[in-house]
């Protein structure tokens, strides 16, 4: 079974008193946001663990989602996603934010111990209405000029930053059928995905100077309740596997063309891995099929399939995913209260492949990696054209039941490991959930 | 200066001295040596001021003085003379008030008379006819007047005919204030009733429906005392006072019927309903089946219990109306018009009997029956035949049931319509129309009670409640068919309930009690030889279910030609149960038989006590203590248990005897056992056997039961020093109780016997060679009872011995006991009590608990660590009987200890602390509001069972505890605790025992339904 | 609600026929005790609670104080908790309503199990009652705060009874949506008016 064990770091003090939905790092600095259902953000420090201020009063219910803007310098500037049908933006200067050790607000807005010389800490920059109903989740694009909002309203909105606090909605998308429940931004492209209660996941693009939906994912048969693009440059294969073999390097090559890939989990407990169709016009090698070639058909659509299901490791519906932008793992958590780790491995070459009329067999990946023996199932690509079977398969490398005692486990994502006891480059796993709490695991054997 | 002058000087500054002025103004025109017309003429340059206040004084001196002349002073022809002066004043807008009000003097007049009278109407009707315009205070007194005038001379206004309603009509029109509505209605229903107002119908009933429905909410400290239900009731006896409206009232009330609000709802059916009961046959039998129409909705559909239920009696008051005069509901007549659609709708809708609607058609049914005997022939008419047919093809006992219960109902109205067997009054009997379908009815409603399933509970109660009904009915079951009934009710009493399932055996068990009271010869015939049948010979063989026939017994023996039957045979089947030596459970639960019929008895006045003081007093006990004399075998009666029962029936017995019959027995009752000599308790002596000693017991319940003012034939003090003694070492427990019982009646109801303190009884009881710290448990237990007896008549000593107790609490070797043992002090004692003659002052309980409070606070302060929790235990022990009110002037240093005590893990201690909590909670809230931070902590502690020592009782009695704040406290108060509370209820939703999480969970809906303010 | 309710007449179950925890037979009819007849007039300074005797004998030594003994949450329970809910639309309960039934209802709560689970089957008086997502949500909203958080809460409509019984139960299951739901003032009202009657 697996060998990898997933404990606990420590737990970020004091929780939350309700319910915690979701968190996420900052992109730089070593810093924490979670949203809570007491209605307000808590911003803890990775170095400490501790609180470092609680942004309330903005919005009133309680807030489902929070994403910090990427690429800011010298100001954070934090996206809130609100039941009250509402996003908020809420700006601040970095300096007073590095954590001072041994200072450590609880109440921001009471402004109680004079001396404080600066004033509010978080301010509240601008309320984003528009949706008709509760906000399920904020993200921003990579480069942090588009910042993207669902709701249970079936839409999805798209707005861009104009100067000074002024946003400005550039598109509203509403192909769904149903609740929207998660948004996220390509880590690189302009590119949105969106999944929702109508049990599909939809990709939208900006043709010409107007946002379309691109592609339509089919196959979960309920809620697909979160998402996650693959990193650029996921370097769990190209660790795990030896280059030189001609298939497998023909395999990361063919990988390369289609882009980084989606994974999905749903109400029906499957975690499924989607990756796009390269068109055949930009099937020469090399040609990343990035730059949409207008003058041709000047269809805009992309084509994904599903590549592969993880195994089945959870018993209730999956509420969060998260791929790892460092070791390319993929975690995931849910209402059966487990985390759950897996992890991409070339096939081992025993078997014979599946797929008819292929000559050659697949060269057989020594397994640098410690974990032997690993039952995963086998990915089924159905892949148009000669390509080989699937070279990879997905295995549960961890597993960590009742994370949060016998409360339900909302949120789950990768982060830096700042605190002292990091080895180079490591990170960690950060949980919340219905007890309030909010998490720090990592992975050891 | 003239009187006016200084009236008119004064009336600003100060009213008293103004009305004197006036007041000696009328003496002299009394003793005539004023005029009233030079009066008048003095004020002529006030009168013709031109400053409408000055004016408005010259009239407010004339009104005060003819307030207070006498009535008969004035002459006929003065009192014209000032009626047309003060009326021309009326047009004086400033002076209308001042003005009325002399009017409303002058009228008081005995001289004063109609056509005076008509004069002023016809002045109000054109000089104030926009009263409107006027302050709330004047138009109140011109409706005063109005109102005086109409009830001295009302035929005289009547004169007026006409013109005197359009007056009123236009002269009240838009009147909004509560205290000049009710004088409007009450005058427009004087109008409407017994003036002619055929033609001005149309613009009274506006006048009158405009204010209709009427939404009033008194304003906050409103000292009149109007409420919104006066209004409605004066208002609606308006709409309701004239057949004449009834073509306006009814469409406009069925109009405003669909309206939203509950209120306004059952406003509109009581109008309805009233409208009904006041208009005559004729009008009601114009609009009853458009009544009907409307009415049928809210019966069928009705959204809350009380709203069917002001629409059943409208729907009734329509056929009482409708059934005036009439003998027999002939097809043509208005009531069989208005009753044959109710009856086919309410026959479609019992062919589906499970259905909701199903219930509402049997009320409306069982009402309409109950109107007339007329109105319950047609009714029976024309659902009966149908019911019975749908009673037979009725496919599901759900159905059968549903059906069974609209027959009861019908069978209730029969009841109300034609009386019961005792009952004179009712109906003549001859057209019961219930008649033609009697044995069909009692055939069916048998066959459900008796030829069902044992297990359908529900089913065969319906069918009882039926039956019963049926037997009660004056002359319609023979006494062979009520036999029959009694016989099925004890074959259920007897043969069933063991397996748990009680309801229907009580249901047999009141059912036959019923019966008892109108046919008490079938229970003695019937029922009391069937169940002394089922009672075994003896209970060697283990047989225990002699116990519920016993207890069908007990509650059937009440009426008192039952219970000589039920005497007689019960002391035969002692002797016999005595004789087959079963064991003592048996014949004690015989005489807890006889103990609990007789308890239930005003035994004073009851001409047989002698021949039961004779057969269960003297006989009783001659039969338990003669083994000891070796004369009978028997040694079950020498049962501790059986000799309390025996004495308990004892003492009810020689209690009731009058003083008289006391004083010549009350030696002979002592000697009722063991040989006469002069002390009655050689039983007691040391060599006395434990037989001998048992007969203690019978000695305690009949001291209890001799009067005060009997004197015992013992002497004094040697007897008490003696049992105090014997109390003292004596360690069976039930024998120790008796002794002590009977010295705290002696010290309480004999005061020859108090005499002696606390120090001097503990010499006695410790004798002289040994010191008072080695008192034993028995010594402070006798301190206790004697002080128990002291306290009760409040007699000084007793707070000697209370002080001397409370000393005890930080004695390291008795503290503990001590503390326990204050609970006798307050306890309720069967024996020291009230029907016993014990001397029970009023505040006694307050009085102690006012003294100890504060030295135990006290001595707690001082206390150290092991002994302090003694005083907490103390305290609760007391707190425990003490009548709240009593506890609320002292709650700020009673509040503290409380809360301390829920610290402690004595679980009585904290249990009793709650309970007391609780009762604070509920009557003095706010002296809890202070503390209500550490209340609540403390009680999520004791509700929690994981901090220890805390039993499932004190945790539920905890978590009721807390469920009370909320509604009793105010909510801003409790609010900053909502979240904690809520949450730490979370592991007492997951406490082990069943009782306790149920409580958790109501105790947490509660907080969580406390509303947030800012809810938005 | 005084519009025309959309099913004026479903059919009643009497009160009386509804399940409850049946009392256990009266084991104490035993010879010492008596039923409460004759207790009539057992006072407190009865021998039995003598306060000066060493360990004072609480009166009431039945099981029901003694804290070994753990009474499982069962399906019965489940039913007390939920069947006193009253119908938005009639002065009635679940139960009485046939709404809510015991057979049911289903409880998983092994001891060993990470976290226990409830499934609550209802059935809507109608097969097209648009009350049937109010009905279930305030069972579920019931449910959730009287039991301990171990337990996850299932509501379904049952096979076959309710025309629209998928998006439903989906909606019912969804506990974000649930969550949000809780956060609006006015549904939060019908809610705990429908809860108040719950004994």
């Amino acid at each position: 079974m697996t060998t990898v064990k997933i404990s606990l770091l420590a737990p970020f003090n004091p929780p939350s008193l309700s319910r915690t939905w979701s968190s996420q790092p900052h992109h730089s600095l070593p810093l924490l946001a979670t949203a809570s259902s007491d209605k307000s953000v808590r911003v803890y420090s990775l170095t400490s663990f501790n609180l470092i201020s609680t942004i309330e009063g903005g919005h009133k219910r309680s807030i489902r989602s929070i994403a910090w803007k990427p690429g800011t310098k010298g100001e954070s500037v934090l996206a809130t996603g609100s039941f009250d049908s509402s996003a908020g933006i809420w700006r601040r200067w970095d300096n007073d934010m590095v954590p001072r050790p041994e200072r450590q607000e609880i109440e921001i807005g009471s402004g109680s111990n004079g001396e404080e010389e600066e004033e509010e800490e978080w301010r509240f920059a601008v309320v984003l209405d528009g949706h008709e109903s509760e906000v399920k989740s904020v993200a921003w694009s990579a480069g942090g000029n588009f910042l993207a909002t669902c709701s249970r309203d079936k839409s999805v909105w798209v707005w861009e930053e104009m100067e000074d606090d002024n946003f400005e909605t550039i598109a509203v998308l509403q192909e769904h059928e149903g609740d929207v429940k998660c948004v996220v931004w390509h880590p690189e492209e302009e590119l949105l995905a969106s999944s929702s209660y109508d049990d599909t996941i939809r990709l939208y693009k900006e043709d010409i100077d107007d946002w379309t939906c691109i592609s339509l994912l089919k196959g979960h048969n309920s809620t697909v309740w979160s998402i996650d693009f693959e990193p650029t440059s996921n370097p769990s294969l190209v660790a795990t596997g030896n280059i030189s073999s001609p298939v497998s390097t023909r395999f990361l090559e063919m990988r390369n063309a289609a882009g980084p890939r989606l994974v999905s989990t749903s109400d029906d407990l499957t975690i499924r891995i989607w990756s796009r169709v390269p068109r055949e016009t930009d099937g020469a090698l090399g040609e990343h099929g990035m730059i949409p070639s207008r003058i041709r058909t000047g269809s805009i659509e992309e084509e994904w399939t599903e590549e592969a299901q993880f195994p089945q490791a959870h018993t209730r519906a999956i509420y969060s995913v998260a791929w790892s932008k460092r070791t390319g793992r993929v975690v995931s958590a849910g209402g059966d209260g487990k985390i759950v780790v897996y992890e991409e491995r070339w096939r081992s070459g025993d078997r014979t492949s599946t797929t008819p009329g292929n000559d050659h067999t697949p060269a057989k990946p020594e397994n640098s990696q410690v974990g032997e023996g690993v039952q995963g199932t086998d990915s089924q690509r159905e892949l148009t054209g000669d390509d080989a079977v699937a070279a990879t398969e997905w295995v549960v490398l961890a597993e960590m039941p009742a994370a949060h005692g016998v409360y339900e486990v909302n949120h789950v994502c990768w982060a830096k490991r700042f605190d002292k006891g990091r080895t180079k480059d490591e990170e960690v796993i950060i949980s919340t959930g219905d007890d309030g709490a909010t998490k720090a695991w990592i992975l050891g054997s | 200066m003239s009187d006016a002058q200084r009236f008119l000087l004064t009336i600003d500054g100060d009213q008293q001295e103004a009305a004197k002025v006036a007041e000696g103004s009328a003496k002299r025109i009394e003793n005539k040596d004023l005029k009233l017309v030079e009066l008048v003429q003095s004020l002529r340059e006030f009168l013709t001021d031109d400053d409408a206040t000055v004016r408005a004084k010259a009239i407010a001196y004339i009104t005060a003085v003819l307030t207070a002349l006498s009535p008969t002073t004035l002459t006929r022809q003065q009192i014209v003379v000032i009626r047309q002066f003060l009326c021309d004043r009326v047009e004086d807008e400033s002076g209308l008030k001042e003005a009325t009000q002399g009017l409303v003097a002058l009228q008081r007049m005995s001289r004063f008379s109609g056509e005076d009278a008509v004069a002023i109407a016809t002045t109000l009707f054109t000089g104030a006819h926009d009263l409107q315009r006027h302050p709330q205070g004047t138009r109140f007194v011109v409706l005063k007047l109005l109102d005086a005038i109409m009830s001295d001379q009302r035929d005289a206004l009547k004169g007026m005919r006409g013109d005197f309603v359009v007056g009123v009509t236009d002269l009240v029109i838009g009147e909004k204030d509560p205290r000049n509505l009710m004088i409007v209605f009450s005058v427009l229903r004087v109008v409407i009733v017994e003036w002619d107002i055929v033609k001005y119908t149309e613009t009274l009933f506006d006048a009158v429906f405009c204010y209709f429905p009427i939404t009033f909410k008194p304003p906050p400290g409103d000292t009149y005392g109007i409420t919104a239900q006066d209004l409605k009731a004066r208002l609606r006896d308006c709409i309701a006072a004239s057949h004449h409206f009834a073509g306006h009232a009814f469409p406009a009330l069925i109009d405003k019927l669909d309206s939203t609000s509950p209120s306004v709802k059952k406003d509109v059916l009581q109008t309805i309903a009233a409208c009904a009961s006041n208009y005559g046959p004729t009008t009601i039998s114009v609009h009853s089946t458009q009544l009907w129409d409307s009415l049928k909705f809210e019966v069928f559909n009705a959204q809350d219990e009380d709203l069917a239920t002001e629409t059943l009696i409208g729907i009734r008051a329509i056929a009482v109306k409708l059934s005036f005069g009439l003998t027999s509901a002939a097809p043509q007549s208005p009531l069989a018009r208005f009753l044959r659609p109710i009856t086919t709708e309410c026959n479609e809708r019992l062919r589906e009997p499970q259905q909701k609607q199903a219930r509402p058609a049997g009320q409306v049914l069982g009402s309409l029956a109950t109107a007339s005997p007329v109105a319950f022939a047609s009714t029976i008419k024309a659902v009966m035949a149908p019911l019975l047919t749908l009673y037979q093809d009725a496919d599901g006992i759900g159905k059968q049931r549903a059906l069974l219960e609209v027959l009861g109902q019908l069978f209730e109205s029969a009841l109300t319509v034609y009386g019961l067997w005792c009952s004179m009054e009712g109906y003549p009997i001859e057209n019961n129309p219930l008649d033609a379908f009697r044995d069909k009815l009692f055939e069916i409603f048998c066959q459900a009670l008796m030829g069902t399933a044992k297990e359908e509970t529900s089913f065969r109660i319906v069918a009882l409640r039926g039956l019963l009904r049926l037997t009660k009915l004056r002359r319609f079951l023979a006494d062979n068919e009520i036999g029959m009934v009694v016989q099925y009710f004890d074959e259920i009493i007897l043969e069933e309930g063991l397996d748990g399932r009680v309801d229907l055996r009580e249901e047999a068990v009141q059912a036959l009690l019923g019966i008892s009271k109108i046919k008490s010869s079938l229970i003695m015939d019937i029922t009391i030889p069937a169940f002394m049948a089922k009672l075994p010979d003896s209970d060697i063989d283990g047989a225990i279910n002699y116990v519920s026939t016993l207890e069908g017994l007990a509650k059937l023996g009440v009426e008192r030609e039952i219970f000589e039957v039920l005497m007689r045979r019960l002391l035969n089947k002692l002797d016999v149960v005595l004789q087959n030596n079963s064991s003592p459970a048996y014949p004690k639960a015989i005489l807890s038989t006889l103990h609990y019929v007789l308890s239930l008895r005003l035994l004073e006045d009851d001409p047989n006590l002698q021949v039961y003081y004779e057969r269960l007093v003297s006989g009783l006990i001659r039969k338990a203590t003669h083994p000891l004399q070796g004369i009978g075998n028997t040694t079950a009666l020498n049962d501790e248990g059986v000799l309390e029962v025996m004495g308990r029936l004892a003492n009810l017995i020689v209690r009731s005897l009058d003083a008289g019959r006391q004083e010549s027995m009350v030696s002979e009752i002592f000697n009722l056992y063991g040989s006469p000599q002069e002390d009655p308790l050689n039983s007691l002596a040391a060599d006395a056997s434990l037989e001998q000693k048992r007969t203690v017991i019978l000695s305690s319940y009949l001291l209890a039961g001799i009067r005060r003012e009997i004197s015992l034939p013992w002497s004094e003090s040697p007897f008490l020093e003696n049992l105090m003694y014997i109390a003292s070492h004596e360690n069976a427990a039930s024998l120790r109780l008796a002794i002590l019982r009977m010295i705290s009646l002696l010290v309480n109801k004999w005061p020859v016997y108090d005499q002696s303190g606390p120090a001097d009884v503990l010499k006695k009881l410790t004798g002289p060679e040994n010191s008072p710290e080695d008192l034993t448990n028995g010594g402070l237990r006798v301190l206790f009872w004697l002080n128990k007896a002291l306290l009760l008549r409040t007699s000084p000593t007793s707070t000697d011995y209370t002080s001397f107790l409370l000393d005890y609490l930080k004695d390291s070797k008795h503290g503990r006991q001590t503390a326990r043992a204050f609970a006798i002090l307050l306890a309720d004692d069967e024996l020291l009590s009230k029907s016993n003659y014990a001397v029970i002052r009023l505040l006694h309980k307050q009085r102690l608990f006012t003294y100890c409070l504060p030295k135990i606070a006290d001595g707690f302060q001082a206390a150290s660590a092991a002994v302090k929790p003694n005083y907490l235990v103390a305290l609760s022990n007391i707190l425990r009987h003490v009548p709240s009110v009593a506890i609320t002037p002292s709650l700020d240093t009673l509040l503290p200890l409380l809360l301390q005590s829920l610290d402690l893990d004595d679980p009585d201690v904290k249990a009793a602390t709650i309970d007391t909590l609780s009762v604070t909670v509920s009557e003095s809230p706010q002296a809890i509001a202070s503390h209500v931070s550490s209340v609540i902590a403390r009680l999520l502690r004791a509700a929690n069972i994981s901090t220890g020592g805390n039993p499932p009782r004190v945790r539920q009695s905890a978590l009721h505890c807390l469920r009370l704040l909320p509604g009793a406290i105010k909510n801003e108060t409790l609010l900053p605790f909502k979240q904690q509370v809520i949450r730490s209820l979370i592991i007492a939703l997951d406490d082990p025992k069943r009782h306790v999480r149920k409580e958790a969970v109501d105790c947490r809906a509660r907080w969580l339904r406390m509303d947030e303010p800012d809810e938005d | 609600m005084s519009a025309d309710p959309l099913n004026a007449n479903p059919t009643i179950l009497s009160a009386s026929d509804l399940p409850t925890r049946r009392r256990r037979p009266s084991s104490h009819t035993n010879i010492g005790a008596f039923s409460a007849v004759f207790s009539k007039g057992i006072n407190v300074s009865s021998p039995s609670s003598d306060p000066f005797a060493t360990s004072p004998i609480s009166l009431s030594d039945s099981d029901s104080e003694d804290d070994a003994i753990i009474d499982r949450i069962d399906e019965q329970e489940i039913y007390d908790l939920i069947s006193s809910i009253s119908d938005p639309e009639h002065p009635l309960s679940l139960g009485e309503l046939a709404v809510v039934n015991l057979p049911d209802i289903d409880v998983r709560d092994a001891p060993t199990a990470p976290f226990s689970t409830v499934l609550v089957q209802i059935t809507p008086t109608i097969t097209h009652c648009s009350l049937a997502t109010v009905i279930g949500l305030g069972v579920r909203v019931r449910l959730e705060q009287a039991l301990p958080p171990r337990f996850r809460v299932d509501v379904r409509i049952k096979e076959g009874t309710h025309s629209t019984a998928d998006q439903v139960n989906k909606q019912l299951n969804d506990k974000e949506r649930v969550a949000a739901a809780l956060e609006n003032g006015t549904l939060m009202g019908v809610l705990n008016k429908m809860l108040e009657t719950c004994r």
